[in-house]
């Protein structure tokens, strides 16, 4: 098998611009295979996979040519690749794009013989999910362990500023996978390549597109990729995947004016400026100088008048869902509609700052789903959200009123990424988004233990992104809330108390709890940590090669006190120790202290990053590991 | 006359205003415990010819708070058959003053495929109202032309969680001369209403509706909503759909139409029948052949869902499965039943309504149902049940996907209903065996072997489907109380022909017990510990439902190290109830290994709701048996 491959490398690296492998070209050994080599409890693994962009004619839309070859090992387990949807953008306007070619096709071994069955037209599906997207569906004949499946079509797109992206790495192993893009050469682009895996060749050349231009001819390959493994602690996925992108920086046509896209950040800040759906928005804000100086009536400080704005949006708009850096219905219609995408929501917040004359910027980012942003590839496609900044006191503050329940500063996760750009005195200027104030957890329990039943009075309060999930999921469904709360004790709680007070979210509740209490003769033994305590060993990998990432920095603060019943004494004390991992950038405390009549236990740990490189991981571990030790002691009382 | 129109106007015009949609005019009775009020619900079947019924639709909804959201989405189904004649949709505020109007045009229109098929013709047109502000009240009206006469979906009362109704109509009506019945379940105390139009001895018009029905609590055990509500039920004689026309005024005659339409879809091709004789012509008996013939289709196909027009009631042709290896629950019984027929053995394709809820045809009341097929292979004694469309279960297994309700078998005479299999208590069984070489420190280590059979066997059965690392984490999960253990790459042997699933693995470096001090306590039961969180409930509605018993039994053998030294052997328990079921704990002490033994049955049936606290403590009890620990002293 390797062999074979080989040698078709040696035989076909004179035609470079073609695909390593033809449609159909399936030998007898491949359909032999029972394992892969790579990975031999794989269900299946993609043999090839062909991508290729380019301009046939017209620099007005662009052709991608695909090809997949799949190898099946077991069926059962495979089903995931035996059917295949492609959706495309087909609108009824002129703007879309046209599905030809296609072809699928499964070999088999029978009686020694390469033997094909194809799939019908009369099996290949064409949804129309809705009036913009259409989906390509058909599933895989005759199909048996064994088997080798392909498929190949065109699309012919006139949406070439963003040629979309491509991964590199599945659930099963990628074997080969050839991505091309050629596109004339007064067409500019850049590549937006990432992920942790770096192609096997890279190579650009040109070669001539038609008389008068020559086209540029980029192409990388990816060899042996294993399977992806999920790992915890990473926020998005994909940006571990390696993946290309395309997007349209400059047209620069011989005898035109240059136009300018994404080629630099002042570009891309002048096409928002200009933009209908975002500067001439935000210019005119008749729309809002009217109902503002009702909002803030009575409010004196910014931050009096920045909370009644952003509270009166977040009352009076709902997020539709969409994100997007444009607004959809714009900021008049948002207010009638009371709903409306990120954009209508975020800049009708700015707006209405503005209107009050609070000094407030836009901030655009790219969403923490849609990936992280080459700084020295300015990408406007990117750019997918916007947020808003605003000063008080030279301090900066953010604001993101799509989130119904969040305050001054708290940002959801979709907001977090990395880095924003505010426009700021007619420029970007960059600014970090990270969760850089430590989310706090302050819990203390006060208890007493009686026949084996622990009863106690618990109060925790959450600030930040800690309490802006609660939050969100408390204001949900308040009963609902509760009741969950509830179902995680044996016995009902008691004067259950829940406060969201400006972003602090406080609760309280009187519980009784009996699990792994044990009253055995003169004895009581029991951990005092009861369902606080952390079991899992959550840094399980052996090797990490992506940052860690927690959304926050995190500070939790936990004290447990006990009454010692009467009659009783402490057997032994529990051991307590702190542990810190370099720098002090990660803190544990497990603190045990006693008086003639009670016992303590503090717990504290701190997490002084959002974000920690990969090197960390195994310091992390051995930390949790302590933690875990740490948290999982018990106490024994004993008769007097 | 002038006065006659005053009145008129006048009347129409209270009319208009006696649709009062402000919140405040909800009865505070109707508001308890509920996230909506449905305020009026009214749905009109016109059957107008055999291929003709216009559906017109009132709906308007209160919407108290977020909860209830899914109120605010309206939709109607369309496909070739079936078209969307109007819908608008009105929202009102609480003072009752309309705020919005949405026309047809500004619906979405999507496909409406159902998540387990490739492709269907069916569409549909939706509308979410989106708001920050509640309550509000959503009217929609809708009208719908359908080609289709099969199918007069049940009206169901009484019996809403989180929401009340304060109107509920449906009104069937038949301009045709096809024969219009209807049934009523349950409605012994006339909670439905109902008023019937009759020409002579045929039902022209039947209207049933409820009013002001409260919103209720769920409770654990409680039966299905559709087990205890009151309903009613349609269906006429004579029908078409699809273009097809039909009858079911008895399963008999219902089945026999199903038949046809199945007739000219079973033959297979020369290559296929070779197949099929090379396995089973060498076979000596019935079962043999029919069991290699099951394993076969199970090997060869997969389950493909494709529903287009009247193939969402017919199969695909049995060839076609045979050259596509692929076909959904009625392609696939449907090509086992030609196999079957092709060496001699005759079977029966088999219509059911699928599902954990075990619902049957009423022998007394033909209409049309069903979500599911299946295969019968006629036998001496048992007959051999085949579920056609998994390429994991066992051989004549149906599991509570299919169990303990009944089928309409479709044979040429004509449809009959027949009682699938039983699942009885003391058969459904989970045998754990761990073999635990304690360890003080956490370096237990625990030899698994646990065999599921009945309607337990297919609890685990997808695991060996999944990657080794996501089967560790399965059984991680499955297996409490090892958070922190470090488990092996497990031995499944699922035996296909018995239904039995074996599971075999080993947890390494488990922390078993809790050391304080010179103490070292063991629970007896360190996995599968059973737990209740049932309280009293003094008012409990609804009687007890467990819908499938089982038994239990676990033998745990610890081997104990010289260090420790067991005080005192725990005392063995014995749990009964006549109803109920049972539960033993026992131990026996053998040099340096102490053998705990556990057996709880559990039954399976409905139990008197006046039970419901001796059910909660038979529950307690048992838990707390389970939580049983041992406490040993650490010599030095």
């Amino acid at each position: 098998m390797k062999s074979i491959l080989l040698c078709i490398c040696i035989t076909l690296s004179s035609l470079f611009f073609a695909q390593e492998f033809k449609f159909g070209d399936i030998s007898v050994e491949q359909l032999q295979e029972t394992k892969n080599s790579l990975d031999p409890e794989a269900e299946a693994a993609i043999l090839y996979s062909y991508n290729r962009s380019y301009f046939p004619a017209t620099y007005d839309e662009y052709e991608r040519e695909i090809f997949v070859r799949i190898k099946i090992y077991d069926k059962d387990k495979a089903d995931d690749y035996l059917t295949t949807i492609i959706p495309y953008y087909s609108s009824d306007g002129s703007s879309r794009e046209v599905l030809s070619g296609l072809k699928a096709v499964t070999y088999n071994l029978e009686g020694g013989k390469v033997v094909e069955t194809k799939v019908e037209k009369q099996n290949m599906f064409t949804e129309e999910k809705n009036k913009n997207v259409k989906l390509q569906k058909f599933t895989f004949p005759n199909v048996k362990n064994g088997s080798i499946i392909e498929f190949k079509y065109s699309i012919t797109s006139p949406f070439f500023f963003n040629i979309p992206v491509e991964h590199f790495q599945y659930d099963i192993p990628l074997i080969w996978a050839d991505y091309q893009f050629e596109h004339p050469d007064f067409l500019n682009y850049f590549t937006d390549e990432q992920g942790e895996i770096a192609p096997t060749a890279r190579q650009t050349t040109a070669k001539n597109w038609d008389s008068r231009f020559k086209a540029e001819v980029k192409k990388f390959t990816y060899k042996n990729v294993p399977a992806r493994k999920s790992e915890d602690f990473v926020l998005n996925p994909n940006n571990l995947k390696p993946s290309i992108r395309y997007e349209l920086t400059s047209i620069n046509f011989p005898g035109q004016m240059i136009r300018n896209f994404s080629s630099s950040w002042p570009v891309i800040f002048n096409d928002l400026m200009d933009s209908e759906h975002f500067g001439k928005e935000i210019n005119n804000t008749k729309a809002v100088d009217e109902i503002v100086p009702t909002i803030i009536n009575g409010q004196t400080t910014v931050k009096e008048k920045v909370t009644a704005l952003l509270s009166y949006v977040q009352n009076n708009i709902k997020w539709n869902d969409y994100v997007s850096k444009y607004t959809d219905k714009g900021i008049k219609s948002a207010l009638k509609d009371k709903e409306g995408n990120s954009a209508d929501i975020n800049l009708t917040l700015y707006s209405m700052l503005k209107s009050a004359g609070i000094d407030a910027y836009p901030v655009v980012l790219s969403t923490l789903y849609n990936g992280i942003i080459n700084h020295a590839n300015p990408s406007q496609m990117k750019l997918n959200y916007v947020i808003v900044a605003y000063y008080d006191n030279n301090e900066l503050h953010l604001l993101d009123a799509t989130s119904k329940y969040a305050s001054i500063d708290q940002l959801p996760l979709r907001a977090l990424n990395d880095r924003g750009f505010m426009l700021k005195n007619g420029a970007f200027a960059e600014i970090p988004l990270v969760n850089k104030t430590a989310s706090r957890s302050v819990t203390s329990i006060k208890a007493k233990i009686n026949d084996g039943v622990i009863t106690g009075d618990y109060s925790n309060m959450k600030t930040n992104f800690l309490a802006l999930n609660r939050i969100e999921d408390y204001e949900e469904d308040k009963e609902e809330y509760v009741k969950d709360l509830n179902d995680k004790f044996t016995q009902p709680l008691e004067n259950v108390a829940i406060v969201n007070d400006n972003g602090n979210f406080k609760t309280n509740y009187t519980f009784k709890y009996n699990e792994d209490v044990e009253v055995l003769d003169d004895k009581i033994i029991f951990n005092p940590m009861m369902y606080l305590k952390t079991e899992k060993q959550d840094f399980s990998s052996t090797t990490r090669t992506y940052n860690i990432e927690f959304g926050t920095a995190l500070n939790q603060i936990q004290k447990i006190t006990f009454e010692i019943p009467e009659g009783y004494m402490i057997e032994a004390p529990l051991k307590s120790q702190p542990v810190s991992l370099p720098d002090k950038i990660v803190e544990y405390n497990y603190t045990f202290s006693q008086t003639e009549k009670t016992f303590s236990i503090s717990t504290s740990l701190k997490i002084n990053a959002a974000v920690f490189p990969a090197v960390y991981y195994d310091a992390f571990k051995e930390l949790w590991k302590y933690m875990i030790e740490a948290e999982n002691q018990f106490i024994v009382l004993k008769k007097k | 006359m002038k006065k006659t129109l005053l009145t008129v106007l006048f009347g129409f015009s209270i009319y208009v205003f006696s649709q009062n949609f402000t919140v405040s005019s909800i009865s505070d009775s109707l508001q308890q415990n509920a996230d909506a009020v449905i305020r009026l619900d009214e749905s009109h079947y016109i059957v107008e010819s055999l291929n003709k019924m216009t559906i017109r639709k009132r709906q308007i909804v209160t919407v108290l708070n977020k909860s209830a959201d899914h109120f605010g989405t309206h939709y109607e189904m369309y496909s070739p058959t079936v078209k969307i004649n109007s819908l608008e949709i009105k929202i009102y505020n609480a003072d009752g003053k309309e705020v919005k109007k949405v026309k047809k045009k500004d619906f979405t229109d999507e496909s409406a495929i159902s998540g387990f098929s490739l492709y269907e013709d069916n569409r549909i047109l939706y509308y979410e109202h989106k708001t920050l502000e509640y309550p509000y009240t959503i009217e929609m009206n809708s009208e719908v032309e359908s080609q289709n006469t099969l199918f007069i979906p049940d009206f169901f009362g009484a019996v809403n969680v989180k929401y009340a109704i304060e109107k509920d109509v449906m009104i069937v009506e038949n301009r045709t001369q096809s024969n219009l019945r209807y049934k009523s379940y349950r409605n012994e105390d006339g909670s439905i209403q109902e008023n019937v139009v009759k020409n002579g001895n045929s039902i022209q018009k039947i209207t049933v509706w409820q009013e002001n029905v409260q919103a209720i609590e769920k409770e654990s055990y409680m039966p299905s909503l559709g087990k205890i509500a009151p309903k009613y039920s349609f269906a006429l004689d004579e029908f078409m759909v699809e273009g097809e026309k039909g009858t079911c005024a008895t399963w008999e005659e219902f089945g026999k139409w199903l038949y046809a339409l199945n007739k000219n879809t079973v033959t297979l091709s020369d290559a296929a029948k070779k197949e099929v004789h090379a396995i089973a012509d060498a076979l000596p008996t019935k079962t043999e052949k029919v069991h290699a013939l099951y394993q076969y289709l199970q090997n060869k196909t997969r389950y493909i869902s494709v529903q287009l027009g009247i193939g969402g009631l017919k199969p695909m042709l049995a060839d076609d499965v045979y050259k596509l290896s692929y076909g959904d629950c009625k392609a696939l019984s449907n090509y086992m039943n030609a196999i079957l027929t092709e060496v001699g053995i005759t079977s029966n394709y088999a219509v059911i309504t699928a599902g954990n809820e075990k619902v049957s045809f009423d022998p007394d009341f033909t209409k049309f149902g069903g979500n599911h097929a299946i295969l019968h292979v006629p036998d001496s004694e048992n007959p051999i049940w085949l579920e056609c469309t998994s390429q994991q279960t066992a051989f004549n297994y149906l599991g509570d996907f299919t169990g303990e309700r009944n089928a309409l078998l479709i044979s040429e005479n004509g449809g009959t209903l027949v009682q699938t299999q039983n699942f009885p208590s003391e058969k459904n069984t989970e045998e754990m065996q761990l073999n635990v070489q304690l360890s003080v420190d956490a370096t237990s280590t625990i030899d698994v072997t646990n065999t599921f059979s009945g309607i337990q066997y297919d609890v685990h059965l997808s695991y060996p489907m999944q990657t080794q690392q996501k089967q560790k984490e399965l059984l991680q999960k499955s297996y409490d109380g090892f958070t922190t253990a470090t488990f092996s790459e497990p031995i499944f042997n699922n035996d296909r022909r018995n239904a039995v699933f074996q599971e075999k693995f080993t947890i390494s470096n488990a922390q078993l017990g809790k050391k304080a001090g010179q103490n070292f306590i063991v629970p007896v039961v360190p996995t599968h510990r059973f737990e209740s969180t049932l309280k009293p409930n003094a008012d409990r509605i609804y009687d007890i439902f467990v819908n499938y018993g089982m038994k239990d039994s676990y033998t745990i053998t610890f081997e104990i190290p010289n260090q420790l030294k067991l005080e005192k052997v725990p005392e063995n328990v014995t749990i009964t109830d006549k109803e109920f079921g049972s539960y033993s704990l026992q131990f026996i002490q053998n040099n340096n290994q102490i053998i705990v033994k556990r057996i709880f049955q559990m039954n399976g049936g409905t139990f008197s709701k006046k039970r419901y606290d001796e059910f909660v403590l038979f529950f307690n009890k048992i838990s707390k048996a389970d939580a049983t620990k041992m406490l040993f002293q650490i010599s030095q």
